[in-house]
This record gives structure tokens, sequence and C-alpha cells, in this order.
């Protein structure tokens, strides 16, 4: 679905950065990947393969770091960080969480020479 | 002598490769010769040694990827700012009642500058609907796509009227998932949810109901029919969407249509 949309947006981003600094291959793509992103992993995963058909990123692997959603408690006020949306707080063990960040996809780094 | 492949000392030539151990040329050399090949001779006294790995470095970035659809969001909520038209994006699962309550709040937006963009995969019967209804409509057909992005809506925007101090209905392809990831730059989200859905609903598209402004309950006219638990839906809403209003109508009797109308147009 759109996770190939977004490889191959992730793909050109690569390029571009990897042509300014005059990296010829990339061994590495860095993401960070918050767990209430509305991305599959997995998809993104096959998707890259599938897009990465030619130099620099030919051999690219793909690291995707989770990222955890802030939740704070709107029963006992405690703030935890939690990786799904229907979490529980951990203190009072209640389900109102009002939950914040944890939803963005960002590359963060690219790996080469 | 050339000590790689004997010939004479005065001929300039360069090896690029290395080879090893029983690798033979059979070439003869003349004296005041030219090479413009390179080559190396079996049982050479050395071999070259391969290139040394390049140094890897590491280049720091932080790049939003999902803001791409977002720079064209936001490229439209300027449009529409600019000619104060509130723009609704209208979600909910296919046969939740988005068309059928629309066609009813036309009738009672009279006066009101309306447009509405229409998304499914195919054919534009909801589009005809509205047109039906009395009000402008653009159909986008999104094919294999299950859900309107923000370049779809920029490009019916130019096939709509300006709406000055108007409303413009979104109606999102019917799907709870994948729509609520994609900003269309409109002002506000109203995730459509009918009694005949149960009351789960919420806590199974969470990322859905989260992300609503209002939820608007529809088919409350066959509540007397179903076993729905409807303070159970109401808390599920609290839970996955804190403070986010929700209002019971019903587009065939009217119940409830009068506040979701004082809604739209308190903006």
């Amino acid at each position: 679905m759109h996770e190939l949309g977004i490889a191959t947006d992730l793909l050109g981003m690569v390029e571009e950065q990897a042509g300014r600094a005059g990296m010829v291959r990339v061994a590495r793509v860095c993401l960070e990947l918050g767990v209430l992103a509305p991305v599959d992993t997995e998809a993104l995963g096959l998707a890259f393969e599938l897009a990465r058909v030619a130099d620099p990123v030919r051999d690219a692997e793909l690291v995707i770091t989770r990222v955890p959603a802030e939740a704070t408690c709107r029963d006992c006020g405690a703030v935890t960080e939690v990786d799904d949306a229907l979490a529980l707080c951990s203190a009072c063990h209640g389900g109102r969480l009002t939950l914040r960040g944890g939803r963005d996809l960002r590359l963060v780094a690219i790996e080469g020479h | 002598m050339c000590a790689t492949c004997g010939c004479g000392v005065d001929v300039v030539h360069t090896h690029d490769h290395a080879h090893g151990e029983g690798h033979t040329h059979d070439h003869a050399h003349g004296d005041g010769h030219t090479h413009d090949h390179a080559h190396a001779v079996a049982s050479a006294p050395f071999v070259l040694a391969p290139e040394p790995p390049l140094p890897s470095r590491r280049l720091r970035l932080e790049r939003d990827l999902l803001a791409l659809n977002d720079s064209v969001a936001a490229a439209n909520r300027l449009a529409l700012a600019r000619q104060r038209t509130l723009a609704l994006n209208l979600m909910s699962s296919p046969g939740a009642g988005k068309t059928t309550l629309l066609v009813a709040t036309l009738r009672r937006l009279e006066g009101t500058p309306v447009g509405v963009i229409e998304g499914d995969q195919a054919t534009s019967l909801d589009a005809d609907r509205i047109r039906a209804a009395g009000a402008p409509a653009v159909q986008v057909n999104t094919g294999a796509g299950c859900h309107l992005e923000a370049g779809m809506v920029a490009r019916a925007l130019e096939r709509l009227p300006p709406l000055p101090d108007g409303v413009l209905f979104i109606e999102n392809v019917g799907n709870l998932v994948c729509p609520a990831a994609f900003d269309l730059g409109e002002g506000r989200r109203v995730v459509v949810v009918s009694v005949t859905e149960g009351e789960d609903k919420p806590l199974k598209y969470p990322a859905m109901f989260a992300g609503a402004d209002l939820v608007v309950v529809t088919k409350v006219d066959l509540l007397p029919h179903l076993d729905v638990d409807l303070p159970l839906l109401v808390a599920n809403l609290d839970r996955v969407a804190p403070g986010v209003p929700h209002l019971p109508v019903s587009a065939r009797t009217g119940q409830g249509m009068d506040a979701w109308c004082a809604w739209i147009l308190a903006r």
C-alpha cells in the first residue's frame, strides 16, 4: 500500500543526501519509527528491498529504531512510556492514557563511503 | 628488464591488477615498444595488495518522511483559509452513512456556500447523489488506493467554485485505517460511526478515533432493533479520544441534526 510510496520517497531522499555528500555506496539507512506511526515495519522493509535497485543504495541495509509514545494517566497522573495505543497505566492499570509523540517516521542518518 | 613482465626497462606501463600464481601471458616484446595494457606474469616476485576498504562515514540527517504529504496539505489549508472555507474531513467505515448524512445536511445549510469532494475507489455514485441534492461535487476515484491524499484534494479544489465563508465537505474513502494517516488540509476531522457497528470500533481503530475533532454516531433510529450498548460506545470513545464531543444523529428522522448543523456553523 502506501509503504511502497514511503520507501520510494525515502530512497529519493537518501540518494539526494548521498549525492550531496559524495557518497558512492550507502551501506545503512537509519530510521526512527514511532510506535504509533501509521507505518507497518514489515511492509516498509519489503518495499525498501523492492525499491533499492540501483547504486548508491543497491545494497543498503535498513535499520529501524522504534520510538515509544509518552503516556500521561488521566486517573493517577503517572507519566510513562508505552508502545501501543491501548496500553494500560503501569501504576494504576487504568486504561485512560493521553498519548504524546511516537507518531513520526524520521530518516536520522545514512552510513557509507 | 622490467621485473614484472620481462620487457625492456625504458617501457612505461602500468599494472593495475594482481594475479595469483600460475597465470601466464604469452606475448613477445621487441625493443622500443610501448604497452598500452596492464598485465602481470606468472610467478611474479610480488602481488599487488587489494585496495584498503574506504572509511565509512555516518551522515546525520533529520528528515520527517511523513511530512511530504503534509506540505501539500499545508498549501491546501492556506488556500482554504484565504476564502475562510471550513473544510471537514469525514471518515468512517464503508456504509456508516456519510453520504446520507451529507445529503440530509445540505438541505439544512441553505444560504451557506457548500461544496463536496467525494472519494471512492470507483463510481461517481456519491458525487451524483450530492449534485442531485443541489450542491457542487467533485468525485475522486482512487482506483487501487484506499484513502484520499492532499494532492488529490488540491486537484479536486481546482474543479470546485470558491466557497467564501462556506463549508467544504471531504467525504473520504470508506476505511477506518488508512485515511487517519493523511492530512488533507482540513480544518476539522469528523469520524462517523453507526450504531450497527457495535461498541468496540473506537478500541479496534484507536488512531482513527484519537484524531477526531467530533464523532457523529449515526442511525440512532435503529436503536430499538439493536442490542448495542451505547454507554459502552461512549466510554470507549472517552478512552481513546478524551474530550472529543460526540453527537447521536439520525439523518432519516432528523434527530440530532440541529446540533450537528449548529456545530458546523459554529466552526
